[in-house]
């Protein structure tokens, strides 16, 4: 009667969260395609002028992709608390700010929706 | 509705797994259930009776550490409950199942295991044999039927290496079958030693043996609801 180890819960944690990803694909490529369209906006709307657009050009991806994150922040842990995921999470026999880093690091990363 | 005569006073002397003491919750001022006070030692089967909105689910949240009581004391092994001493000791079937949907039935307690860990002798694949779903190991959850879903969650249970189970309404949606089913787990559970407080509204009942019960109703309207001894 002894619990799993705290590394194996969140290998665990993090082998869900990637599976989840993969199945839920067509919702993981979303944040991608905003942060992609917005970055493409931008020469369009201030004009095709190089030099300028080598100025910009990485603040403009830091902004898109910060901004796609946002896009997937909401929903970082919505699906578990209503599918009662979040509670079996809690009351599992680790420490919870172990599980939630396991599980934003996975969510993070790649902009990802759930 | 009467409490059955109460035949686990022989076990009375060891401290109670899970003990209320005048527990209460109210929620917004409104009282929801309470006060309760009630004692469940290894080896017991107590049933909550009470119809709809009566504070069954509310109560196994309580019970659960998942939120703190309005009043009253929550003892487990004789000391006070916190989720860090429960935790290794519980296992929760809500009303959400606590599945994926998008995971099959067998991955779903793959990660319960690595979660929780696993019963000794017991696997995530004899625990899906276990409750009948044999052969719908890699079925995604969401084209399981509503029962199908709620077996899948009482493997979950039955795979956690925990003593106390907190069942709600483990009944709900199961078939004839799957009701005998749940009484034969928790007839196994309670002879090896385990626990378990289960919710119904009263349709359908453990029948094996003779469960204690605890009537629940509103708290405005309660009388008398202890259950022990």
């Amino acid at each position: 009667m002894k619990p799993g180890s705290t590394t194996a819960a969140c290998a665990a944690l993090i082998r869900r969260d990637l599976t989840l990803v993969w199945r839920r694909r067509g919702d993981a490529v979303n944040p991608i395609l905003f942060a992609l369209i917005v970055v493409a906006l931008f020469p369009l709307a201030l004009g095709p002028e190089p030099e300028q657009l080598r100025r910009i050009a990485a603040g403009v991806v830091f902004v898109a992709i910060l901004l796609a994150g946002l896009l997937a922040l909401d929903t970082l842990f919505r699906g578990d608390y209503e599918d009662g995921s979040l509670e079996q999470l809690v009351l599992s026999p680790h420490p919870l700010s172990f599980c939630s880093h396991a599980r934003s690091s996975c969510t993070g990363s790649p902009p990802h929706c759930r | 509705m009467t409490p059955t005569p109460d035949r686990t006073r022989a076990r009375h002397d060891h401290p109670a797994l899970l003990e209320a003491r005048g527990l209460a919750f109210a929620r917004n001022d409104e009282p929801i259930f309470g006060p309760l006070d009630f004692a469940l030692h290894p080896g017991e089967v107590v049933l909550i009776e009470g119809d709809n909105g009566s504070g069954k689910t509310t109560l196994l949240r309580v019970l659960s550490g998942l939120l703190a009581p309005t009043s009253g004391e929550i003892r487990l092994n004789d000391e006070p409950l916190t989720l860090a001493r429960l935790s290794p000791q519980v296992a929760l079937l809500a009303h959400q199942g606590g599945l994926k949907f998008e995971l099959g039935a067998i991955e779903n307690l793959r990660f319960a295991a690595g979660l929780h860990g696993v019963r000794s002798g017991i696997s995530p694949a004899t625990a899906l044999a276990g409750v009948g779903l044999d052969g719908y190991a890699d079925v995604p959850v969401r084209q399981l039927s509503a029962g199908q879903k709620k077996r899948v969650a009482l493997a979950r249970v039955l795979l956690a290496p925990v003593g106390l189970w907190l069942l709600d309404e483990p009944y709900a949606n199961l078939d004839l079958d799957g009701i005998k089913l749940v009484n034969r787990l928790l007839e196994n559970h309670a002879n090896r030693g385990g626990a378990a407080l289960i919710t119904s509204h009263g349709a359908y009942a453990y029948t094996s043996g003779t469960p204690r019960r605890i009537p629940l109703r509103p708290a405005s309207s309660a009388i008398d609801v202890r259950g022990t001894a």
